[in-house]
């Protein structure tokens, strides 16, 4: 579904990325973990097309996306959850759900999204009860939901999760995780970024551990989950 | 009494010039944080099309209406591409302040150039006859400028409520990045938004063109007082742009008939800065909704 | 021959040159026609008048699109005093710049306060009233026709004439620029540029935007109306036409197109616009030109000309135009001098900061709820949890960024409460999780605008560089490299901030909160980005600085660094304090590894 190949991204001096490769199989959640500055937000920016590589290339379903910028990338089925959340605070939940159906919009009618909200609202009640409140009013966790729904909408077959658990109490975070599950059981590849290594892991098929723009472990995630240095790298080291 | 309501009555209609033209600003505003300086002198061109179409070309009026906002609003999306897409760069840049003037004045000493310094009012199909009303009257004319405006704010506000690019608008004036993410070009959403307010000025400048004589240099004073409209109402609010463009027009034509003609000018900007001394962000700001529709 | 050389002999050619300049351009009142010498003089007036707008619009960031009108001030009440009441040119002068002070100062107020693109309509719409005016108000200002036989000044029995005119308005504008250079020498340039690039960065030193700008727009407006009675008084004749829109637009393109902020750029400015369109002989399509070439300047050389020459020479020649003196007056090195001896009787005693139930909300997103912590004077208190967690919130509603909903603050048992400056006032320093340097000033004046406040430099001895003022300045600069000595910065302080590397610039950071002479210093992850030696380094500076007295309170998430440095941690999660205590216990605390690492169980039907 998705390959990433040697990828390489500086920021003026600094290297964000230094030549990264990542595979994402069909239907897969794929974490991956590290500590602040590691470059995770980064690669899944750059995914998207919102950062432009210096080197490397992207693949989605082997066809090379590495210079398609962020909007069009958007339509060929992959969505960004990103960090932070960023809702339309401004906009009625709705109309948050509405711009994820992207440009598909202007051909949805009233009705069919209707009907596309039901499952969505089943899985998150929060936002059909809130449905018409602006954005901004919603609780940390609530926003969440939000943009997840609002991902999901579009029936994406990429989806990329830049650290949903944040600033979220944990029970909160078990709800978002299940949703992600559900996701990739409908057949929908997720690359998750995610700085609760031990949830991520739990939840993901294979992990990659990126440490200052490399990947410095990578793995199926039972085996990184025994790793001794993984452990060591959270709390000990950083 | 005849004569306050005379006054109101031309206020209003002024007013209504007032509030196209500071819908235009808001539009643009709104969305990416930057307007077009050059608003005044576009409105100017729309007029001054208008007149050279129907006098000189001969055009009848419909198809001079319709040519003159369209070549307003393409030439709107021009200056977005020049002028404001490079410098457009968050709230305190100023550069396209400085290139958006540069291009008024450009615009202003090419008309000069073309046109030359005449004034000319372009006969109205609406035609010279008058309404009476009570002991005030109105030209036909000048009436209709009333459901105009009345007619463009409703088709403002269904744009930004139903329209799909309504929404997309307001997406980007509230988070550009995200936008990005939802697949959409959000430089289209901007220059969307421009070409809008271009037909806004367009069509401000046309309809001016009926009633008033219109000359190349009235674009800059008339663009200021359109800003001075969209900053005290506060330039996310349609409605309350086109109530304050109403008040404004009345309020100039009061004093200057009750206080001083020569100081008109004076009184009204330093209201608009009494006001903004009391709140920056205008009267009717909305402060969480970036487009209260 | 290396860079220090040649920009040793650039700067002994800088006085040489000015001689030869001043020689010719004095020379040029009786070497050239009346017609030339009118042009001359032009350019004296207009480089007077954007002298004052390049402090405005290059140190303050304020585009004024009306200084025309405030030049009319000063030309139209001169011109008034003089032929109406008969008073002499100098008392009349006066006036004028009386006259543009005060309009000017009136216009400054909202200006300054509400920024961005109200600025520039509240600018453009006093300079169109002014015009209106001016016509208007004919009984005054004459109409359109303006006022003509304006006396020129007498001296003792010395009637002046152009030439002589020519040669005042060369002298002031020489000292107009020396003005300009000395305010930018001094805490007041400092305060103008810092405030223009960054308010917070700038408030966190206690430096508010309004008091430096208004003094930018207060300058320009008395350079701006001297230079109009100036004028008025030469040309004898004034009318409206003078000071329509496009007349503050063309001052504006000269600050632009010479290269705002920098000395020489209006000079520069002024020649080119002056002269231009005498060569092209242009009689229609000028204001088209200008607009053009405005474009032109904004498009291609957004830095004007001489930012671009001198951009140039630093990175060609390694020379630049020193904004500050080498030298040191003392080779001492840093104790805890630098600090005040107060702070150190607090050591132990009791809380330096003291927090109780704080909350804060966006929106509907609770950000902190319940906070309640105390931080013991003279100990490094470190702010650990994950991302997104509340820390640069509480360190926010700590520094007064943002205000708490709810909650009490103490800081050494007072209350606590009000604006990001006010509490740099109480001694509260900080620094930010991007750093947020002042990328015009070298990295010397960055720590320098640290000290503006407790330094209270007076505006007439700034502008004047008294010898008290070049004290000051001296002991201020010295004070700057013990403090960059004491983070052991070993680079070039005369380089702009903005080419350090990162971690260099966290450090100075750290430099500029301390020239505050704070009692509690808060740092947001000012680790992040550094090297390990730079760690290293900042770990000694943090033991150090403890040493000296201060109350440390550090955000941090290289945990090894934590628990090496601190006495003592608070650890957030969701918003909430899930334990405060020692570093070894806390880190281990199952909750806490929960925390970072979410290991517990996932939910059943999520589980493989």
């Amino acid at each position: 579904m998705l390959s990433v190949n040697g990828l390489a991204v500086r920021y003026g001096p600094v290297e964000a990325l230094k030549g990264v490769d990542i595979e994402v199989k069909q239907g897969e959640i794929v974490a991956i973990i590290g500590s602040n500055g590691a470059g995770k937000s980064t690669l899944l920016q750059t995914v998207l097309g919102l950062v432009k590589p210096n080197s490397g290339t992207v693949l989605l379903e082997g066809k090379d996306i590495t210079a398609t910028p962020a909007n069009r990338t958007a339509n060929l089925g992959v969505s960004l959850v990103p960090e932070g959340r960023e809702v339309f605070g401004t906009l009625t939940v709705i109309e948050n759900l509405r711009m994820g159906l992207k440009q598909k919009i202007g051909s949805v009618r009233k009705e069919q999204f209707a009907r596309e909200l039901d499952p969505l609202y089943e899985q998150f009640p929060k936002l059909h009860e809130r449905r018409n409140q602006l954005a901004y009013t919603l609780s940390g966790g609530e926003q969440q939901m939000l943009v997840l729904a609002r991902a999901m909408i579009s029936k994406p077959k990429l989806l990329l999760l830049d650290e949903p658990s944040l600033g979220l109490a944990p029970i909160i975070v078990n709800e978002i995780f299940e949703a992600i599950y559900g996701m990739a059981q409908g057949g929908t590849s997720i690359l998750l970024v995610e700085q609760m290594a031990h949830k991520a892991l739990h939840l993901a098929s294979r992990g990659y551990v990126l440490d200052k723009g490399t990947v410095a472990m990578s793995g199926p995630s039972e085996d990184l989950l025994r790793d001794e240095r993984m452990v060591k790298a959270y709390l000990g080291a950083h | 009494m005849s004569l306050v309501l005379q006054l109101i009555i031309s206020g209003l209609a002024v007013g209504c010039l007032y509030a196209v033209i500071a819908l235009g600003y808001s539009l643009t505003y709104v969305v990416n944080g930057t307007l077009n300086m050059s608003q005044g002198q576009l409105v100017m061109v729309g007029g001054v099309l208008l007149f050279g179409f129907t006098e000189h070309a001969g055009l009848p009026f419909p198809l001079a209406f319709a040519a003159s906002i369209i070549v307003v609003a393409l030439l709107n999306l021009v200056i977005e591409r020049l002028a404001i897409r490079k410098f457009d760069k968050g709230a305190n840049s100023v550069e396209w302040v400085l290139s958006t003037i540069a291009v008024g004045i450009i615009i202003q000493d090419v008309a000069l150039y073309f046109n030359g310094p005449d004034e000319g009012v372009v006969p109205s199909p609406a035609g010279n006859g008058m309404l009476r009303i009570a002991e005030a009257g109105i030209y036909w004319k000048e009436f209709i400028f009333f459901p105009i405006v009345g007619i463009l704010l409703a088709l403002l506000i269904l744009f930004y409520q139903k329209s799909h690019w309504g929404l997309w608008l307001r997406a980007t004036a509230d988070n550009r990045t995200a936008v990005e993410m939802m697949g959409i070009n959000s430089g289209r959403v901007v220059a969307v938004a421009y070409v809008l307010s271009g037909l806004l000025a367009g069509i401000g400048g046309a309809l001016m063109s009926t009633n008033y004589a219109v000359s190349v240099d009235v674009g800059l004073p008339l663009g200021l007082k359109a800003i001075s409209v969209a900053i005290l109402a506060g330039v996310n609010n349609p409605k309350g742009i086109v109530g304050t463009g109403l008040l404004l027009g009345v309020a100039e034509v009061f004093i200057g008939q009750y206080v001083s003609t020569a100081f008109r000018e004076m009184f009204v900007y330093g209201i608009v800065i009494l006001v903004l001394y009391w709140k920056p962000m205008g009267l009717f700001n909305v402060r969480k909704t970036l487009v209260k529709v | 021959m290396n860079g220090i050389n040649k920009s040793r002999i650039f700067r002994r050619s800088v006085p040489v040159g000015g001689i030869v300049a001043a020689a010719a351009l004095v020379s040029a009142a009786w070497t050239t026609d009346t017609y030339m010498l009118n042009l001359f003089f032009t350019i004296g007036i207009y480089v007077i008048t954007c002298v004052g707008m390049n402090i405005l619009v290059g140190y303050c960031g304020i585009v004024s699109i009306g200084h025309a009108g405030l030049m009319a001030a000063g030309a139209y009440t001169s011109a008034i005093a003089s032929t109406q009441y008969g008073l002499n040119f100098w008392l009349s002068a006066l006036a004028g710049i009386a006259v543009s002070l005060l309009i000017g100062s009136i216009i400054a107020i909202p200006t300054i306060k509400a920024g961005g693109v109200y600025l520039s309509m509240i600018t453009i719409a006093f300079g169109v009233v002014v015009h209106e005016a001016l016509i208007r108000w004919d009984v005054v200002t004459g109409g359109p026709l303006g006022i003509s036989g304006i006396p020129k000044p007498k001296l003792g029995g010395y009637d002046f004439d152009l030439q002589s005119m020519y040669v005042l308005v060369l002298v002031i504008a020489a000292a107009s620029l020396v003005l300009a250079y000395n305010i930018r020498r001094s805490a007041w340039g400092r305060s103008m540029i810092a405030t223009k690039e960054n308010e917070i960065a700038a408030a966190s030193l206690g430096i508010r935007k309004f008091k430096p700008q208004f003094v930018g727009f207060a300058v320009s407006s008395v350079l701006a109306g001297l230079a109009g009675t100036l004028y008025a008084h030469t040309n004898s004749f004034i009318s409206p036409d003078t000071y329509h829109f496009q007349a503050s637009v063309q001052l504006v393109l000269i600050v632009i197109l010479g290269g705002s902020g920098t000395l020489l750029g209006p000079v520069i400015g002024a020649i080119i616009l002056v002269f231009l369109p005498e060569l092209l002989e242009m009689e229609k399509l000028r204001m088209a030109l200008y607009g053009g070439i405005m474009f032109a300047v904004l498009y291609f050389l957004p830095k004007g000309i001489m930012g671009t020459l001198n951009d140039w020479l630093e990175a060609r020649l390694g020379l630049k135009l020193a904004t500050q003196e080498d030298g040191r007056l003392i080779n001492a090195t840093s104790d805890g001098t630098l600090f005040e001896q107060e702070i150190k009787s607090r050591i132990g005693k009791a809380a330096a900061l003291r927090l109780d139930n704080i909350h804060k909300s966006f929106g509907g997103l609770k950000a902190l709820s319940d906070v309640s912590f105390a931080v013991t004077a003279g100990t490094i208190h470190s702010l650990v949890g994950p991302n997104g967690a509340g820390k640069t919130t509480l360190l926010n509603v700590i520094s007064g960024l943002y205000a708490a909903e709810s909650g009490t603050m103490e800081l050494h048992g007072t209350s606590l409460s009000g604006s990001l400056s006010s509490v740099s006032g109480l001694g509260i320093a900080r620094t930010f999780q991007h750093s947020r340097l002042f990328k015009e000033l070298t990295v010397l004046e960055n720590v320098m605008t640290g000290m503006t406040v407790k330094a209270k430099t007076g505006l007439g001895a700034a502008m004047l560089r008294t010898p008290g003022q070049r004290r000051k300045e001296k002991l201020l600069r010295e004070k700057a490299h013990l403090l960059l000595d004491l983070i052991g910065f070993e680079g070039n302080r005369h380089m702009s901030a903005s080419q350090l590397p990162y971690g260099h610039q966290r450090m100075v950071e750290i430099a500029r909160a301390l020239a505050t002479g704070p009692s509690v210093l808060l740092l947001d992850e000012p680790a992040a980005g550094m090297t390990a030696a730079e760690i290293k380094q900042l770990e000694d500076l943090l033991k150090q600085l403890v040493h000296y007295g201060l109350t440390i309170v550090l955000i941090e998430h290289h945990m090894d660094f934590v628990q090496r440095v601190s006495d003592a941690v608070t650890v957030l999660d969701f918003g909430r304090v899930i334990g405060t205590g020692k570093p070894e216990e806390l880190l281990n605390d199952p909750r806490v590894i929960q925390a970072y690492l979410g290991k517990e169980e996932v939910a059943a039907d999520a589980e493989r």
